[in-house]
């Protein structure tokens, strides 16, 4: 289980990074653009690649995230409950959070497939996107092995004597 | 089964499974699928589900998120909270009650570049309580003037809060910014009001501190020039039509990095410290507005909230009172759930309401927000009060929350008074283009 634990973290950390590049590129791209505008010509397409490092920097902070408990929960009701009530809890909606995601990426991955069929390009710069949404299903296939890690980690806690 | 019973089941669903636990959004998602799976069909609601989370984190309405995120973050890490401070306590310190009040001016001036009540909350918390402590405050004023003043980081632009509510209504997210300015200067004087009496009433809650000199005052000023610099070129950007809501947060966190690293305060660990609490908050939010998205394309196959509309705005009881039950229920939700994540939850259900009742959509918003951000200072799950205690975890939390109960009646006078008088919502969008 730690030797999972470890593997989650370390690969969640890493997308975590990359999110942080692209977050950073948005506000330069943007910036930049700002200017260019100002003093010659503006890039062309630069709100269609800010969407896109958007969604990239969303999907890949999505696993990181749930490591840090970053997702507002309501505590109000459970926290009144046993430690093992509240792992019990957890651990059944740690579940579903796990199947919610699966079928996410599954549906996800799909959709990528669908655009790559039908080789769809992007509106302005006519670039093919099928693989950002690949990056997203990727993003949430992360969130969902921190949901996996988070359900077994309760489950163990609720039936421990 | 009726699609409104439907609806219905959803809702209780949605909650219930929220009240386990599941993170909000995780459970608006999974209601509104589940919702769909059995009210349209399975294959549409697999599609739903993908083209929207899609959808959603790559729609340009959401870019303005993390950017404004950054750039409060940025402000949050690099000391600008102490030069406020020092200039805000340089002005009024010298008043019965007035590191308070000083830490309240700090927070108006703060929340003007960062758009998150913790966040307010905790950088004015660390430089202001040690100050009030030294000086011999009443801890349950101290304590809740931090906790209170925090909230003004989401009614003053730029506001996380309000850039949620101008995606999820399709609202212009620039007006609602401006809609915000002048309810946050009333919030703001009404705490001002509060702390005056209170340190009449109870001389003992909050000594004067050491006096300054009208030179000294003016010396002090510099300490917002660059807080003002970067409201101006935000606000100023948008109101001019330079920048769209996005550009303006990209400018904002980049004149942030640039005033920090002039004044030598951006480290290397500081700034990766901003990104990497930028990418959780930022990622909290999209997910909670994707759950929103799902779940009320749920709600609006079955025609719920058109119908909720319809049946209140037919009631024979003036419009008012139904404004007041809605304020009501927000007030009640903040104390019971996040106050962000109850606001997403509840715009697809009220918000078409108040739309029936025939009230500004931008005025409705800010009142939204203006009601539901009390729940950050209200027992038991004011988020703005842990905060604080963490920050002083020698004051018991009853402690606080009795000092907070004196500034809630501020924040529902100033309810009352924008219900009243809708131009203070209403005029700085109105000069808009």
């Amino acid at each position: 289980m730690s030797r999972l634990e470890t593997i989650i973290n370390v690969l969640n950390r890493w997308l975590n990074w990359v999110a942080g590049v692209f977050l950073v590129a948005m506000m330069l791209i943007t910036v930049v653009n700002l200017i260019m505008v100002r003093v010659y010509v503006p890039f062309v397409g630069t709100a269609e690649v800010v969407c896109f490092l958007a969604a990239l920097v969303a999907a890949f902070a999505l696993g990181y995230t749930q490591l840090q408990k970053g997702h507002t929960r309501v505590d109000i009701l459970v926290s009144r409950f046993s430690p093992r009530a509240q792992a019990a809890v957890d651990s059944i909606m740690f579940f579903i959070g796990t199947i919610l995601f699966g079928v996410a990426t599954w549906q996800i991955v799909k959709l990528a497939n669908r655009y790559w069929e039908l080789g769809s390009v992007s509106e302005t710069l006519y670039i093919i996107f099928f693989p950002l949404i690949y990056a997203v299903a990727l993003g949430c296939a992360f969130l969902c092995f921190v949901l996996l890690l988070d359900f077994l980690k309760s489950l163990a806690q609720a039936v421990k004597k | 089964m009726s699609p409104s019973l439907i609806a219905i089941i959803g809702i209780i669903v949605m909650l219930l499974i929220m009240f386990l636990r599941l993170p909000v959004g995780f459970a608006m998602a999974l209601a509104g699928f589940l919702g769909m799976l059995y009210f349209l069909s399975p294959q549409a609601a697999f599609h739903i589900l993908a083209t929207d989370i899609w959808g959603q984190f790559s729609s340009y309405g959401l870019t303005v998120v993390p950017l404004f995120i950054f750039m409060g973050y940025i402000c949050f890490n690099s000391g600008i909270s102490v030069r406020l401070y020092d200039t805000a306590y340089k002005w009024v310190g010298q008043l019965r009650g007035g590191i308070a009040m000083a830490t309240i001016v700090a927070d108006e001036f703060f929340a003007a570049i960062c758009g998150s009540n913790t966040a307010t909350a905790a950088t004015m918390g660390t430089v202001a309580l040690p100050q009030m402590k030294k000086y011999g405050y009443d801890p349950a004023l101290s304590t809740s003037t931090v906790a209170t003043g925090g909230t003004l980081g989401v009614v003053i632009p730029p506001s996380v809060v309000l850039i949620v509510i101008g995606l999820q209504t399709q609202q212009s997210i620039a007006k609602l910014f401006f809609g915000g300015i002048f309810p946050g200067i009333v919030l703001g004087v009404l705490f001002l009001i509060t702390i005056y009496i209170l340190c009449r009433w109870k001389p003992h809650f909050g000594p004067a501190g050491e006096k300054t000199s009208l030179k000294e005052k003016v010396a002090a000023f510099p300490g917002v020039l660059e807080v003002l610099v970067l409201f101006a070129l935000v606000l100023g950007g948008l109101y001019a039509g330079w920048f769209t809501p996005t550009e303006a947060g990209a400018a904002g966190a980049f004149g942030a990095i640039i005033i920090a690293l002039v004044r030598r305060e951006l480290t290397w660990q500081r700034f990766t410290k901003s990104i990497s609490e930028t990418l959780r908050t930022s990622c909290m939010v999209m997910v909670l507005v994707t759950g929103a998205v799902i779940f009320g394309r749920f709600l609006t196959a079955t025609r719920l909230p058109f119908l909720l509309a319809d049946w209140a705005s037919a009631l024979p009881i003036p419009h008012v009172g139904i404004l007041a039950v809605v304020l009501l229920i927000y007030i009640i939700g903040g104390c019971l759930m996040d106050a962000l994540g109850f606001l997403i939850v509840t715009i697809p259900i009220f918000f078409p309401l108040l739309m029936a009742l025939g009230y500004d959509p931008i005025w409705a918003g800010i009142i939204l927000m203006m009601a539901t951000t009390m729940g950050a200072i209200t027992p038991p799950v004011g988020i703005n009060v842990y905060v604080v205690k963490g920050l002083a975890p020698d004051v018991p939390l009853e402690t606080i929350f009795k000092g907070v109960s004196y500034y809630l009646v501020a924040c529902i006078i100033s309810l009352i008074l924008l219900v009243a008088f809708p131009q203070i919502v209403l005029f700085l969008p109105g000069l808009m283009r």
